[in-house]
């Protein structure tokens, strides 16, 4: 078959690409969960008959080497799969990240019976059972404590879903009708996916499809090449620290070799009993993101992005962790970390395009209630969850962006008006922090100011990162503030909580968080550079 | 005595006339940038200079330009206390995952504009902290310093409980600068939105209203009514107090109109399909209606309107080819605009874009005359595409690249809608649309193509088509249970004594829609209410059609009421007698793609005609290309109809 020509591999790029878009779409539609529809902690792609992927239309980074890794792990658990069979997972330890992302993939058949490709897709459902609301418990010391494990395990076949197994998976939740809704709109979205892969195989016939998916791959493979090509050979190595048990520290090596980049994370700290630990697919993820970023961001997102990347990570750290330690974290900040330690390293070969660190942390706050019929007031049981901005680093060419989700994720806010309709909450205060920037030619960006007042007694859980160690400046910047975690009790007395934990709180108290700034770019000017 | 529809665009100023005894007459003179009303005047007196006008609604992008471009009115943020920040961090996401040079927009008002107050209301509008005299008074000071020619008022929970906010803009009147109040322009929940819109509004009423007392002293004899986002029109009163209203006033008016063409030509489902010269804009039509959503954003800043919903992509026949390090021909998003244009049109262009691409495989007339003595230069336009990589693909590949821009724009307001091509007619304007019409309807697999008979004055036209609207809205957080009786009357009196503000006298239409969702759920769906109706149910079916399956068990939250009253348009549907000017004699030329082609001026053409690909129908603001094994027929209402399967 003759090669694809110019035209031809642009053509057929915008119609890989609309298939994923139009699967996470219809993912967004018919899920149940607002974090999957308003958030849009979800993604979808689509792979080829050895699971490459071949295309991916995701919302948050942490999902870019996830979803990869779960349709490895569906092939070695099962072989090559048939048309119409449909295999969930969530097993960090087997393709997944944490728990509560449930990936699923499907075998799309040709006319023929013939085996085209894979779709799948993958989304955060809100609750997975394990000891607390949300399945992500500050308190985990192993895996067990965070919900249920699924390896590789099929959910449909050529006769329809397999409801046994998906009761089995709703049971397990504290909220299974939503995880039926959610489950739901998993299976549309593959639905919409394969029509529109079988579509194109239709079009082009299934030797020139597959052709072509290969040849989408090697494109993306020569832009990111051409981008590599730039960057100075070199080895360019960078440390930094996780606030967890006495201080977790991550190294990385980053070798650059003419168009090809090794990163190696020797010599980083061992997994710990706390849920911070990241196993290897987050790492990959936020390995991936970084090397995105600094490439080319706008190469078809494809397994041809990152042939030219090698990740090593020694098994049984922080940062490839083995069975049974808790992941719950490790998607959500460590991820962030192993950013920064990643930038940092760059930042050596290419200072004039790597930006100073961001805040670094999702600043995860958490407040619930199983309910009370006691006393005065009935409060219904609730569970509020959220993930808070902060400042951006300054970059080269600007001042870092305030109040802002930076990294791994993009998740939007819960508005105040939402927030106090829904929860016993009141928010007093969802400002910028000022002066939390760092000073720089390019200043860091402000964090933010959460106040929120509990109008119940209730829970309160935070997982916070950067409270001790601030996100550093470049090229001459200086540091940004550290976050600060605040809990003003009703009688006006202030306590200054750790970076994460678990506090039980009453009426009238409130918290406030501070979070951090992002660090500045460049000397600052005489004025401060604010 | 007779109406004028006037689409005031960048460049040119078009109008439609209609008038009893007369065929429509369409005229198109210069936009004046500075003072739009300027080339109104003029192109109205050009377009019916025996008869005097007795309606003229008008599509304007003032109120757009003055936010693209930032001149602005010096505008205050008038706030709760701990959320002085409300416009900076607006919803915390960054626009672009991995690309740094990406960043998210200035706010239109700088933090050391917004002042905040002591008070608060909550959800259930229950004064929390009292607002003071003193407090008032303070706040009064405060902006008054500022300096400010405009001030938007957006506290916490207004739209629950609006006395705070009236109080306060009562006491800052007396500093005699225009007041938006949240709790008037847009009583709905999500601070950031309502903030956002009302900051909007402020920001461009003293250009919105100057410049339509402008128009208004110009022309005083006529009715002028202004386009709205939401495809209808509103009274002159209106749009300057609210022109946040107006913020897609010019694609508005094309997307009603492709509406109605459709109809015109038997299609009730369509898409509008618009390609100009450095955008195109595509827009799902659903029984002869732009749809219409709640919100749109210009430049990064999100507005909270009715407001039709238009895709757009940055690629038209200005867009500039390139081959990228991955060895892929790419089309856009650069673009040789107007100045200095496309190769061909012989003002310095060197580089190639979709137009030179045409004009090189023959599809433009190379005898046409461009203005100003030019012709088409093809030699240009040779060289241009010839600069590119012998591989590259040429002319072909750049027009193959392009269709598959088109197709995924196209697929974003159908398929993604969950909306089957095979129903929708493509309607096809703009100067490039109907070259490539018929070649993407059959990517797509759409029914058909209607290329209107005048798609060059297509939004001035819509100005005529579309109705008085004014949509009346207000959140009340009820449950499906709850008797809101009351709440619906309300919001109907206050729409139909706002259209008879507005002077309109025609029968006014009355339409229900609640914005509803499942308890626990945050997004809401749309469903149209009638009197007495079950909510519940009516939520449990959209839920099903929208995605597929329903929670009958679950509780149902009604979060906003809205009415909807529209008055009458000037025209039920489109003309179908213009006047084509004088037909060409019918010609044949050698086009690189679909080999020998006829050559057919539409002014040749009569209700009934038709046309077999290989073709090209030329028309002095259009070419409508046919490959071979099309067949065109000009139907009833004068529409080129090309039927695909």
């Amino acid at each position: 078959m003759t090669e694809l020509s110019a035209v031809e591999l642009e053509v057929f790029r915008h119609a890989l690409a609309g298939v994923a878009e139009e699967m996470g779409v219809a993912l967004r539609r018919a899920a149940y969960s607002p974090n999957i529809k308003e958030r849009a902690d979800c993604s979808a792609a689509v792979f080829d008959r050895d699971g490459q992927m071949v295309t991916q239309a995701e919302h948050i980074p942490v999902h870019l080497g996830a979803m990869p890794a779960s349709v490895r792990a569906v092939l070695d658990t099962y072989g090559e799969l048939q048309p119409g069979q449909q295999v969930c997972v969530n097993d960090p330890y087997l393709g997944g990240t944490h728990l509560p992302d449930l990936t699923i993939v499907a075998a799309v058949g040709g006319d023929c019976g013939q085996l085209l490709g894979y779709v799948a897709n993958r989304a955060h459902h809100a609750d997975v059972g394990g000891a607390a609301p949300g399945s992500m418990p500050a308190s985990a010391t192993e895996i067990a404590m965070e919900g249920v494990r699924i390896p590789p395990i099929l959910v449909a076949d050529a006769d329809g879903q397999r409801d046994d197994v998906l009761r089995l998976i709703a049971a397990n939740s504290r909220t299974p009708g939503e995880r039926r809704g959610d489950l739901r709109a998993q299976f549309a979205a593959n639905h919409v996916g394969a029509r529109r892969l079988r579509e194109l195989a239709d079009r082009m016939g299934p030797p020139r499809l597959w052709q072509a998916m290969a040849a989408v791959c090697d494109y993306s493979d020569r832009r990111v090449r051409a981008a590599v090509q730039q960057i100075p050979d070199g080895c360019y190595r960078y440390c930094d620290v996780l606030e967890a048990g006495d201080g977790v520290t991550i190294r990385a090596a980053v070798t650059v070799t003419g168009d090809e980049v090794t990163i190696d994370f020797a010599g980083t700290d061992a997994q710990i009993p706390v849920n911070c630990n990241a196993v290897f697919a987050v790492t990959l993820s936020s390995a991936m993101f970084v090397f995105r970023m600094l490439t080319d961001p706008a190469a078809p997102p494809n397994a041809g992005c990152y042939r030219a990347l090698q990740v090593r990570a020694p098994e049984g750290s922080v940062v490839h962790a083995r069975f049974p330690a808790p992941t719950a974290a490790g998607n959500v900040e460590t991820s962030q970390r192993i950013v920064d330690v990643l930038l940092g390293a760059f930042a050596q070969a290419i200072p004039e395009r790597v930006p100073a660190a961001s805040q670094g942390t999702m600043n995860n706050l958490l407040i619930g209630s199983s309910g009370s019929s006691s006393g005065e007031a009935r409060i219904d049981p609730f569970s509020y969850y959220e993930t808070l901005g902060g400042g951006e680093g300054g970059t080269p060419d600007r001042p870092g962006m305030s109040g802002v989700h930076t990294g791994m994720t993009n998740t939007q806010n819960t508005p105040a008006e939402a927030m106090e309709l829904d929860y016993p909450l009141r928010v007093w205060r969802y400002e910028l922090r000022p002066s939390s920037g760092g000073a720089g030619a390019h200043p860091g960006g402000n964090g933010l100011v959460r106040e929120v007042e509990v109008l119940a007694d209730c829970t309160l859980t935070v997982q916070s990162e950067r409270r001790e160690y601030p996100p550093w400046g470049l090229s001459g910047g200086h540091p940004a503030a550290v976050g600060r975690n605040i809990l003003l009790r009703a009688d006006k007395t202030e306590i200054q909580l750790p970076s994460k934990g678990t506090w039980q709180l009453s009426r009238g108290d409130r918290i406030r968080i501070e979070t951090p700034g992002g660090g500045g770019w460049g000397r600052p000017s005489p004025d401060g550079g604010r | 005595m007779g109406c004028a529809g006037v689409d005031v665009g960048g460049t040119f100023t078009d109008v439609v006339v209609h008038a009893a005894g007369l065929r429509p007459r369409a005229v198109k003179v210069a936009t004046i940038p500075d003072n739009q009303a300027v080339g109104v005047q003029r192109g109205v007196e050009q377009a019916l200079p025996e008869a005097k006008l007795r309606l003229l609604p008008h599509g304007t992008t003032t109120a757009t330009n003055a936010v693209l471009e930032r001149k602005i009115a010096r505008t205050v943020l008038v706030t709760t206390e701990g959320f002085a920040d409300v416009l900076q961090i607006a919803r915390q996401d960054r626009p672009a995952l991995y690309d740094l040079t990406v960043t998210r927009p200035e706010p239109l008002v700088p933090h050391d504009r917004v002042v905040t107050v002591a008070e608060r209301t909550g959800p259930d509008g229950e004064a929390v902290i009292a607002l003071t005299d003193e407090e008032i008074e303070r706040v009064v000071r405060a902006v008054e310093r500022l300096e400010p020619e405009s001030v938007a008022v957006s506290l916490l929970f207004s739209y629950a409980g609006d006395a705070h906010e009236r109080r306060l803009c009562d006491a800052l009147a007396g500093l005699g600068v225009p007041i938006t109040r949240s709790s008037a322009l847009l009583p709905e929940f999500r601070e950031f939105e309502r903030a956002s819109t009302c900051v909007l509004n402020a920001a461009v009423e003293p250009v919105m209203r100057r410049y339509l007392s402008n128009l208004s002293t110009r022309l005083p004899d006529p009715t002028i009514t202004v386009m709205t986002s939401g495809g209808g029109t509103a009274g002159i009163e209106f749009a300057a107090a609210a022109p946040v209203h107006t913020l897609l006033s010019g694609p508005a008016a094309g997307v009603v109109a492709a509406g109605a063409v459709a109809r015109s030509a038997g299609f009730a489902d369509a898409i509008a399909f618009d390609m100009g010269g450095t955008s195109t804009d595509v827009c799902l039509i659903r029984d002869g209606q732009p749809e219409v959503s709640t919100s749109a954003q210009i430049a990064g800043l999100p507005f909270r309107t009715p407001a039709v919903g238009i895709h757009t992509v940055g690629a038209g026949g200005g867009s500039v080819a390139w081959v990228d390090t991955g060895g892929a021909l790419r089309v856009g998003p650069a673009s040789a605009g107007a100045d200095p244009g496309p190769a061909c049109y012989g003002k310095g262009g060197t580089e190639p874009t979709v137009t030179d691409a045409h004009c090189v495989l023959g599809h433009l007339d190379p005898d046409r005359e461009l203005g100003e003595g030019l012709r088409l230069d093809v030699n240009a336009a040779r060289n241009a595409i010839s600069a590119l990589p012998g591989d590259a693909g040429g002319a072909v590949g750049i027009l193959a690249v392009v269709r598959a821009t088109m197709a995924r724009a196209l697929r974003k307001v159908s398929t993604e809608r969950g909306v089957d091509p095979a129903q929708l007619a493509l309607v096809a304007y703009g100067g490039a649309g109907p070259l490539h019409a018929t070649a993407l309807a059959r990517d797509l697999g759409c029914r058909a193509v209607v290329v209107p008979p005048a798609p060059g004055v297509l939004s001035a036209l819509g100005l005529l088509l579309a109705p008085a609207r004014y949509e009346a809205s207000r959140t009340v957080m009820s449950s499906a249970e709850d008797d809101l009786t009351g709440a619906w009357e309300a919001l109907e009196t206050q729409a139909r004594e706002e259209l008879a503000r507005q002077g309109v006298t025609s029968e006014i239409m009355v339409t229900r829609l609640a914005d509803a969702r499942y308890a626990g759920q945050s997004h809401e769906l749309r469903i149209t209410v009638k009197p007495g109706a079950d909510l519940a149910q009516l939520l449990h079916q959209a839920h099903r059609e929208a995605y597929g399956y329903a929670l009958p068990g679950e509780p149902v939250k009604i979060v906003t009421l809205r009415v909807v009253a529209c008055g009458q348009p000037i025209l039920s549907a489109p003309p179908s007698d213009w006047d084509q000017g004088k037909p060409a004699a019918q010609r044949s030329r050698k086009v690189g793609d679909i080999g020998m082609a006829r050559v057919v001026s539409r002014a040749a053409l009569a209700c009934g005609d038709r046309v077999s690909g290989p073709a090209l129908i030329e028309q002095p603001d259009t070419t409508t290309l046919l490959a071979g094994g099309d067949v065109a027929e000009v139907d009833d209402s004068q529409n080129l109809v090309v039927h695909l399967t």
